[in-house]
């Protein structure tokens, strides 16, 4: 097993390809206009907006609530409108504007964040 | 500490790397020839580009090229991406699987603070993955980054999806 030192240095290092991933998200979905933050171009009809709002969810799911242990529901009023979570049938949409998802994604990865630079990675959920 | 949880390391990233492999190869299964030929997004890659991409520029590239420092030059002078229209799915599949049986060989036998043998200054500049650690990583996240390309051309040639239940 690695020692004290190297597992933060392994945390860092995570945590920077965590980071890499989600500044691609991001770029991605740069400069597309509201019509195409919203329109689905395959079957299943998952858009932009529903999976950069699915990603935050994600987030949320990992960091906040299975971590850090809070309370199984989704943050703010997302979950008044919203089915419950069936992994089988769920559809990626979203009718928020882009900024708002946006805004929402990069919340959740603050708060992942947060839990992060709280925890060692060899912690237990 | 339960023991079950004590799992080194590198056992840990090869069995996340080897799920996405299965992914990989799972959203082919029943394809037809033509369809694993066929470019599904205006970028015009193909199943079969794709795949021999994994198995040249990722597999080979970085575990048996870059970690272990053999066979640097294959991968350089072609384009993985172009895939003869006669050439046979099981070819290219074998390819990769063969290629992805090397790598784990190499990981298997490469401490994870290990630097890599070979770094190709004048493709990267200065940026540089610096131990098998972050190779594996690096590779995990191409692999993965994939698979959602495949899951997308899957998708629109016959609806199917790769669904990830985690209970």
């Amino acid at each position: 097993m690695v020692g004290d030192h190297e597992s933060e240095a392994d945390d860092g290092m995570l945590w920077d390809f965590l980071r890499g991933q989600r500044e691609s998200v991001l770029a991605i979905v740069e400069g597309l206009d509201e019509e195409a933050w919203h329109r689905s171009v395959v079957p299943t009809g998952w858009t932009p907006a529903g999976l950069v709002e699915h990603l935050g969810g994600a987030e949320w799911h990992w960091f906040q609530g299975v971590v850090a242990g809070k309370q199984p529901e989704l943050p703010g009023d997302l979950a008044d409108d919203q089915p419950a979570y069936d992994p089988l049938t769920v559809v990626f949409t979203s009718d928020e504007p882009s900024a708002e998802v946006v805004n929402f994604y990069r919340n959740q990865c603050a708060q992942s964040d947060a839990v992060l630079s709280a925890t060692v990675p060899t912690e237990c959920p | 500490m339960d023991a079950e949880i004590l799992k080194t390391e590198t056992e840990v990233l090869l069995r996340c790397l080897q799920g996405q492999r299965d992914h990989v190869l799972g959203t082919m299964e029943g394809l037809t020839e033509e369809e694993m030929h066929r470019a599904m997004l205006p970028s015009g890659w193909t199943f079969l580009g794709l795949i021999q991409h994994l198995a040249v520029d990722v597999e080979h590239f970085w575990f048996t090229a870059v970690v272990k420092g053999e066979g640097v030059d294959i991968g350089s002078s072609e384009n993985a991406w172009q895939v003869a229209a006669d050439a046979s799915s099981s070819s290219i599949i074998d390819l990769y699987r063969r290629e992805a049986q090397k790598s784990d060989e190499v990981i298997t036998a490469t401490p994870l603070t290990a630097a890599p043998r070979w770094w190709p200054d004048e493709l990267f500049g200065s940026w540089r993955l610096h131990d098998m650690r972050e190779v594996l990583l690096h590779v995990i996240t191409e692999t993965a980054c994939h698979t959602g390309h495949l899951d997308a051309a899957r998708e629109l040639i016959d609806g199917r999806q790769w669904l990830v239940l985690t209970e």
